[in-house]
């Protein structure tokens, strides 16, 4: 049922990105520069696309839903009828709670690691996002995960900068 | 067909093309082996590496990769019954069993006979059909061009894992993507809320990194913390006899058949054509209850296939501009990058990079085996490493490669958005190709589309005033009716 749940949820988000699509699309952001007498204008694909986006986002949520109701239905039934086949669970190393912090965590030290690359030496934040993500990881002997890190920095810090010559 | 082959060699045995070949394909055996990383994904951290470089040695860097994973999923499908990639997971049927009889060394000795021959057998076809399919393509017009485009994504959403639907759904919204930016024609801002930054459209390199990179490492995060399967012993590769393998040549046939045919199929993949070929030989054979005990005819077939399908979503990419599977995808955006113009008009432009390609993947194919002959323990060793590991180093190849796009943070914001929507689609089964087929082929159909109207003065009749233009019309709308019954009938 969490699963049904979360594809409707998806179906909404997919159904708000063509609702808001078609909507924005028709506003007038600027005249156009050229001028054409053509029956496709700039806005008549993204319109299409919003509405057979919307149409299939529609027919999707209706699948979901109607899975729903036949689970529930399912559920509803005698016993000794049949039980509504759960897929098998995929294996996980971790507690899903440590799954979701190390998600989470991955995409704020990323959005860090790049807001920090104009204000700190590519060297030292490669090595500190290096440290930080491998203890967040679950490595836990700080030698092994220093070592490695200086040696990972070293080792970008050779290859991007002076090897390559990219501007960072 | 020849003088441009005979260039391209010339052009590729310089050293350091030769190199960069080499490494790249031992790079891709190592990215193969290591369950939960891909082919698309190391052809994204590779990008940023290959933005100094010239475009041949990029494209041959990423063609080694590409070669490279094919083999590399099968070592851990053979030791560890858990294939490295997809494509891998056939060769564990028979791979497993004839590794756990104490002979793991012949196992991967017929992999690797398996995957050079199916190889070199997809080599021969794509460097036959590509230069034909190109000649007749570039006769093509704007109507013909935007029909093949949509044909291309109506038959990735059809022939794509798991359901139509979100397949369907996955393309539109990739086509939806794709119109942000200035509008080609009348150069109107379409969806960019007057952001300076969306101008050019999204970027497309950083799309793709959230997808391919930052989406995959969020996907495996739970797989962290696996215990480290102890491989050690020292592996030895054990080359099969000729006359084994002579007497085996209907599975080389049967996989290389498979796997270059089903592989310029639009979307599909490699994922199924190891199956069908598997399916094939068992059926033919005399004995087809020995299959799945430890066979020899049981890791050549699928393995010939894997590598025979490098060729086939070659003939589609190179000839078409539509890509086969995430790889090709992937490559379409880097040409974009470098500058060549992706589609039917590649082979008359850039026919160097297109014969570079070629000759790339045979190289690639003989450099494959000599690294699995010679040095198979080493990358057998790294199945030890935990993902911990390695994701920290992908992460930053991953950022860097869309930081380096545009040299701006923009990209990276744009990166992480899209490495959030591929983890989020993966999750719920959604297939992420056919986004990004989406948003590569939008702007072609689009072009296409417009100037094809225009030429016409308007006249939609032109989209079907030839043969070849009707029967593409009809296969689109077929494939349309018949995706949405089956859809609307089967199970999410």
């Amino acid at each position: 049922m969490k699963e049904r749940i979360k594809d409707l949820l998806l179906g909404f988000g997919l159904l708000a990105v063509g609702v808001v699509a078609l909507l924005t699309i028709r506003i007038p952001v600027q005249q156009t520069r050229i001028s054409s007498g053509a029956k496709l204008t700039y806005a008549t694909l993204p319109k299409i696309y919003s509405w057979i986006l919307i149409l299939l986002v529609c027919l999707y949520m209706a699948k979901v839903v109607f899975a729903i109701w036949k689970d529930r239905a399912a559920e509803k039934r005698p016993i000794g009828g049949d039980e509504p086949k759960e897929s098998a669970p995929e294996i996980a190393y971790s507690s899903q709670k440590v799954i979701l912090l190390r998600t989470i965590g991955t995409v704020i030290i990323v959005l860090a690691y790049v807001l920090l690359l104009e204000h700190l030496h590519f060297f030292i934040l490669t090595i500190l996002f290096l440290f930080v993500l491998f203890f967040v990881y679950g490595q836990r002997s700080i030698l092994k995960i220093t070592a490695v890190s200086i040696c990972g920095g070293t080792v970008f810090y050779i290859l991007f900068i002076h090897i390559l010559k990219l501007p960072i | 067909m020849v003088e441009g082959l005979l260039g391209a060699f010339i052009s590729i045995l310089a050293p350091f093309n030769l190199i960069l070949l080499f490494i790249g394909t031992g790079l891709g055996i190592l990215v193969g082996a290591l369950p939960g990383l891909s082919s698309p994904m190391a052809i994204i951290v590779l990008l940023p590496l290959t933005y100094s470089m010239e475009t041949l040695p990029a494209f041959l860097t990423m063609i080694g990769v590409y070669v490279g994973t094919k083999l590399g999923g099968s070592y851990p499908a053979i030791l560890l019954r858990t294939p490295g990639t997809p494509a891998g997971a056939c060769t564990a049927l028979d791979g497993y069993p004839m590794a756990q009889r104490g002979e793991p060394g012949l196992a991967l000795g017929y992999a690797t006979m398996g995957s050079t021959f199916g190889g070199f057998f997809g080599w021969i076809l794509a460097v036959t059909c590509v230069p034909l399919l190109s000649s007749i393509a570039v006769k093509s017009s704007n109507a013909d061009i935007a029909l093949i485009g949509i044909l291309g994504l109506i038959m990735v959403s059809a022939f794509v894992r798991g359901s139509t639907l979100r397949g369907l759904i996955g393309v539109v919204l990739g086509l939806l993507i794709a119109t942000v930016g200035l509008d080609p024609i009348q150069t109107t801002s379409r969806f960019t809320f007057g952001y300076y930054n969306l101008m050019s459209g999204i970027p497309f390199a950083a799309a793709l990194v959230g997808f391919f990179g930052i989406a995959v490492v969020l996907s495996d995060i739970k797989m962290m913390g696996r215990p480290s399967h102890l491989v050690t012993s020292r592996l030895n590769l054990a080359l099969p006899k000729w006359k084994d393998l002579i007497a085996r040549w209907q599975c080389i046939l049967i996989g290389g058949l498979y796997g270059t045919g089903i592989g310029a199929i639009p979307g599909v993949g490699a994922e199924v054509s190891p199956w069908i070929a598997y399916a094939t030989i068992r059926n033919k054979s005399k004995t087809p209850e020995q299959f799945g005990s430890g066979i020899a005819e049981g890791i050549l077939t699928p393995e010939a296939t894997n590598n025979a399908n490098t060729g086939g979503t070659m003939i589609p990419m190179l000839a078409l501009g539509i890509p086969g599977d995430g790889s090709t995808a992937i490559m379409l955006g880097a040409m974009v990058l470098h500058g060549l113009e992706p589609g039917v008009m590649l082979m008359k432009n850039s026919s160097d990079i297109v014969y570079g390609i070629l000759v790339g993947i045979l190289l690639s194919t003989f450099f494959m085996f000599l690294i699995s002959w010679q040095a198979i323990r080493y990358f057998v060793l790294i199945l030890r490493f935990d993902r911990s590991w390695l994701f920290p180093f992908i992460l930053i190849f991953a950022t860097l490669g869309a930081f380096l796009t545009m040299n701006t943070t923009f990209p990276v914001f744009i990166a992480i958005t899209f490495g959030l929507i591929g983890y989020i689609f993966e999750s719920r089964k959604f297939p992420v190709v056919t986004v990004v087929l989406g948003i590569i082929l939008g702007p072609i159909i689009e072009q296409n589309i417009r100037l094809a109207l225009a030429l016409s003065k308007n006249d939609w009749y032109t989209f079907v005033a030839t043969w070849p233009r009707k029967v593409m019309v009809a296969a689109i709308l077929g494939l349309l009716a018949y995706e949405i019954y089956k859809g609307l009938t089967t199970k999410s």
